[in-house]
């Protein structure tokens, strides 16, 4: 999964004349938003200078950030090809320079471009290959989770390269999920082995009483306390 | 002239491997060379001849006869050193004698109806530890507490109670305990049979010996392979190298060094 290709380098070096004409440079300021979950996916960003915040909501309705890009990375390569509304949202950390490409300038492009056109199926098909080397990873692990082999699990999932934002980013949720699961276990199987040993004071004062309380008991302890001394003469 | 100990094993309540422990224990004393009798009290529902491989039809004179005036106490004591062992590698360098209860069915109900007199038991543990000059005398009992049962345990110099991990076991083992430390029994062990692999051994142990406060001899697990022999055998002679049979010699270790 090493040396994924970028669109943006694609484009910079496949089209780079018809690009500049296009590219629009985008300035925010701190804080400010690009674009909003749900929003159309209308185009695709190179950023100059600054840094984008990639964050969604949880179920909580608190902020949390997937993602931290700097300047000469991307975002919005999907949106190009699909179209899709955008699965999180974008904002500016400090002042920021981007270059956006309109998905109709792009598309219109990749039309008069039979090179750009092959690289875009490239890069296509590589994110699906990427895609399915991700479930089988991920199938893996829950293989290794199921049969309760936590510690090989935790070693394969060590090995993810961290070069790979979002295969790093399952990975550690896995991880957690592994520990959790681990903990879970243990606490039950604690559970299960500690042996409650409740004993009713009441009934146990009463039986003893019982039988302490008979002729034959108190003859007997006589008897027998006189047994003890004759043997220790 | 032999230490002349007896040592009784008892539970609460019934199956919790008296019988086993008993004939295991005393066995190991056997092949460490002392001499010991083992005696079975249970007059009402004997049980230990089985694991020293009697029948009914090898029991000539029993306990019964003994507590009937029929016979001196040493004429019902059977020398098991020929059967104990036997099936494995470790030598029985001193002596074992069982003293059975009658199987007749007639002799039980005979016990059940009339009774007998109970300070004959004290006398006859007297007159075995005598006559067959024993380092030690092991009563097998009957479970709960009867006057008999009150009796072995007041005269023991070492009482070893058996429990499972049962909710039950814990309150009867609570009342014999106490009942116990009134009859100033000199030492008392607690040990703990049939435990399930999923419990915390070495928890488990102080949680007893604190409910109860009195030291645990041992915690023995719940085995297949013991279930699976029957009683039909001494295991600890059968399966030296097993955990229950490691156990059973930490036991013999315990009541050797107490009494
Ligand atoms: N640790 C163990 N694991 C599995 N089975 C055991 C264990 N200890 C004893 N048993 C089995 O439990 C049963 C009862 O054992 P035993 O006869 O020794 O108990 P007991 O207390 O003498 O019973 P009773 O009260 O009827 O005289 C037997 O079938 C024996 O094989
Ligand atoms: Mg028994």
């Amino acid at each position: 999964m090493a040396n994924r290709e970028s669109l943006a380098k694609i484009l910079l070096t496949e089209a780079d004349a018809s690009l500049q004409s296009v590219l629009e440079v985008v300035h925010l300021e701190d804080g400010q938003v690009l674009f909003n979950r749900d929003d159309p996916g209308d185009a695709f960003y190179i950023i100059d200078s600054g840094q984008i915040r990639i964050f969604t909501f949880d179920e909580a309705g608190e902020e949390l950030t997937l993602n931290t890009l700097k300047a000469g990375e991307t975002l919005g390569e999907l949106a190009l090809v699909d179209g899709q509304p955008r699965s999180a949202s974008a904002s500016a950390i400090g002042p920021a320079v981007l270059r956006r490409l309109r998905r109709e300038d792009f598309l219109e492009m990749v039309h008069n471009s039979p090179a750009l056109s092959q690289a875009v199926f490239r890069l296509l098909s590589q994110r699906a290959r990427h895609m399915t080397e991700y479930i089988e990873r991920l199938g893996h692990w829950a293989r290794l989770v199921a049969a309760g082999q936590y510690t090989q699990a935790m070693a394969n999932i060590e090995n993810v390269e961290s070069s790979d934002r979002a295969l790093v980013a399952v990975a550690d949720a896995v991880k957690q999920m592994v520990r959790a699961v681990k903990e879970r276990e243990e606490k039950l199987r604690k559970e299960v082995a500690q042996l409650r040993i409740e004993i009713d004071e009441e009934r146990r004062k009463l039986r003893v009483a019982e039988i302490v309380d008979t002729d034959y008991f108190q003859d007997l302890t006589k008897r027998v306390r006189n047994l003890r001394s004759q043997s220790e003469e | 002239m032999g230490k002349g100990k007896i040592i009784s094993i008892h539970s609460f309540r019934g199956g919790t491997g008296k019988s086993n422990i008993t004939a295991n224990v005393s066995a190991q004393f056997a092949a460490k060379g002392y001499r010991v009798g083992v005696i079975d009290t249970d007059i009402q529902s004997p049980g230990i001849h089985v694991l020293f491989g009697m029948n009914e039809e090898q029991i000539d004179k029993s306990l019964n006869d003994y507590l009937y005036g029929r016979c001196k106490i040493q004429e019902t004591a059977y020398d098991m050193g020929a059967r104990v062992g036997a099936s494995g590698d470790i030598e029985i360098s001193g002596k074992i004698y069982l003293i059975p209860s009658s199987l007749r069915a007639g002799e039980i109900a005979k016990v059940l109806r009339e009774g007998y007199e109970v300070g004959l038991l004290n006398d006859g543990f007297r007159s075995l530890i005598k006559e067959l000059k024993l380092d030690y005398l092991f009563i097998d009992t009957h479970p709960g507490l009867n006057e008999e049962t009150l009796l072995s345990i007041a005269i023991s110099d070492l009482l070893i109670i058996i429990l499972r991990p049962d909710q039950q076991d814990f309150q009867g083992t609570a009342v014999t305990v106490d009942v116990s430390r009134k009859l100033e029994v000199p030492q008392l062990f607690l040990v703990i049979n049939k435990a399930i692999s999923s419990l915390d051994f070495a928890d488990l142990k102080k949680t007893v010996e604190s409910t109860f406060e009195a030291p645990v001899a041992a915690v023995l697990p719940l085995s297949e392979d013991m279930a699976r022999l029957a009683s039909s055998d001494i295991f600890s002679l059968r399966f030296p190298d097993h955990v229950v049979s490691q156990a059973i010699r930490d036991i013999a270790a315990i009541v050797e060094a107490a009494a």
